[in-house]
């Protein structure tokens, strides 16, 4: 199990690898302009020079999409017990919801700048947008996944509602829950760089656009690896998670 | 049925929540000149209806001819990974990495690419469709039934008549969720895209917010929720009339 994972990994390593060689012989080999493709080796080396600056744009960046991640995961989830508990603000607000998510949010960014201000709390707003609507949709499904039978059991040994929560609702929800946070989690990475360009003259958002007006394309291209291994980075930390919390067999979704 | 009364009770919520807006506008007056009330936000949009137009134009044509091609590649992706599972399993983790680049950082190296134009926000947008489809149409063509293909099979039909009459019309109500999904980021993506150009949605958006145009970047702002939830409405009916008869519609929303 554990040496098939090991050569999975290692083969597409390899692959990777492979890839990169053949964009530096590439570039090497037909003079690609640094402004169209820069080879690997010259990007790396911008990494390594800049690694300060990257660092601590990285560390901005991040944390503000996990505070919007989380912010944003609780007030759907909160949102969606309200709307499990009760019919009429479900039947009013769920198709509002569902309209909701597909407005283009990351193009309000100008809006909220202008609104909350040039700072973090903006960037920390747009990821937190970014990260509701999935939690709340996730959430109402999930909770009300439960089979009827399932739900009539529970409720002919008389168990208190609490308990149904526990043992039934959030359980079965947990699989729906998960699916949204591998969305989510790189969305609030994408969502708080998008603010940078507005709201912020730090992170990493706001490094690509202005390495670009400076000319300066190599330390542009590190920073959108950096930006890249950062949203990855999210989405493999939440399907680890999930590995580790569902445990049983779900029917994938 | 059902859906038809959430709609309704769904605008009965929103129109209520528009009153309330306006009715806290009224009593204290100005004290939010950032937020305007919603008909001086309806006055604006006629006030500008032109500028609107002019760059709504723009971003319609890339979000369309972005919709359209990113859609087409990504079905053919889908059509080649199922044609050749080997092709699949060279490629699909190199997709997959594609894919999370964010949007956000290859828009800026776009510009420098194709230069201040449609180009760079055409091609956001064709990215922003393209990896829906390829996932969900590399699904779809998979999840015709076993007894389905064993029959073409048997009936000795080519494999492009195995895929015309039973791995597309499987794949159908795939592809439409990928369309609910790539319409609305059709504009998204072209509106992202023009930020940092000279025309187009998102320019007017960031124009307003710089030049701090405030009823200008809320009117702007409306329309192209208004448009992009348009999008997503239309594939929903399209997918309600032609493809109604799929369980996978039916379990699915």
């Amino acid at each position: 199990m554990l040496m098939r994972q090991l050569w999975g990994l290692l083969r597409e390593a390899s692959a990777v690898a492979g890839l990169v060689l053949i964009w530096q012989l590439a570039t090497v080999a037909l003079a690609v302009p640094v402004f169209l493709l820069p080879q690997p080796v010259v990007i790396a080396q911008a990494l390594v020079s800049n690694i300060d600056l990257i660092a601590r744009a990285l560390l901005q960046t991040a944390t503000e999409a996990g505070l919007g991640f989380v912010g944003g995961n609780l007030l759907g989830l909160v949102l969606a017990f309200v709307f499990v508990k009760s019919d009429l603000v479900s039947r009013a607000g769920l198709p509002l919801a569902i309209g909701l998510r597909s407005v283009p949010l990351i193009a309000l960014t100008p809006l909220l700048t202008i609104i909350f201000g040039f700072g973090p709390l903006t960037i920390v707003v747009m990821a937190i947008l970014i990260s509701f609507f999935p939690a709340l949709v996730a959430g109402i499904t999930g909770l009300r996944a439960p089979t009827p039978e399932a739900l009539a059991l529970m409720r002919a040994l008389n168990a208190p509602e609490l308990l149904v929560y526990r043992r039934l609702r959030i359980p079965a929800a947990l699989p729906y829950l998960f699916a949204a946070f591998k969305i989510s989690a790189p969305a609030s990475v994408l969502a708080a760089m998008v603010a940078e360009w507005t709201a912020a003259n730090s992170g990493l958002g706001y490094l690509i656009v202005d390495a670009g007006d400076r000319y300066r394309f190599p330390l542009m291209w590190a920073v959108i690896v950096s930006a890249t291994a950062l949203a990855v980075a999210a989405f493999v930390a939440a399907t680890i998670a999930e590995r580790r919390v569902i445990r049983w067999p779900v029917e994938s979704a | 049925m059902t859906g038809q009364r959430g709609w309704l009770s769904s605008a009965v919520v929103l129109v209520g929540i528009l009153a309330l807006w306006e009715i806290a506008e009224r009593l204290i007056a100005a004290q939010f000149p950032l937020v305007p009330a919603p008909s001086a936000i309806g006055a604006a949009i006629v006030r500008f209806a032109n500028p609107i137009w002019l760059n709504l134009r723009l971003t319609l044509v890339e979000a369309v001819i972005g919709l359209v091609s990113g859609s087409v590649l990504g079905l053919a992706l889908a059509a080649l990974f199922v044609a050749v599972p080997r092709a699949e399993r060279a490629l699909y983790n190199l997709v997959v990495t594609i894919h999370s680049i964010p949007l956000v950082a290859v828009a800026p190296l776009l510009l420098i690419w194709f230069g201040v134009g449609l180009t760079a926000p055409t091609i956001v947008a064709g990215l922003a469709c393209f990896f829906p489809m390829a996932v969900n149409a590399t699904r779809g063509l998979r999840a015709a039934s076993a007894s389905a293909l064993d029959l073409m099979r048997v009936l000795d039909a080519s494999p492009w008549q195995i895929f015309l009459r039973v791995r597309l019309p499987a794949s159908l109500p795939y592809m439409v969720t990928a369309l609910k999904i790539a319409a609305p980021a059709a504009v998204l993506g072209a509106t992202v895209g023009e930020w940092l150009g000279t025309a187009g949605v998102g320019y007017l958006l960031f124009s307003a917010m710089v030049n701090f145009q405030v009823e200008l970047l809320w009117a702007t702002m409306v329309i192209a929720t208004a448009v992009a939830l348009s999008g997503y409405l239309l594939v929903s009916g399209i997918e309600r009339r032609f493809v109604g008869w799929s369980p996978a519609v039916r379990g699915e929303s």
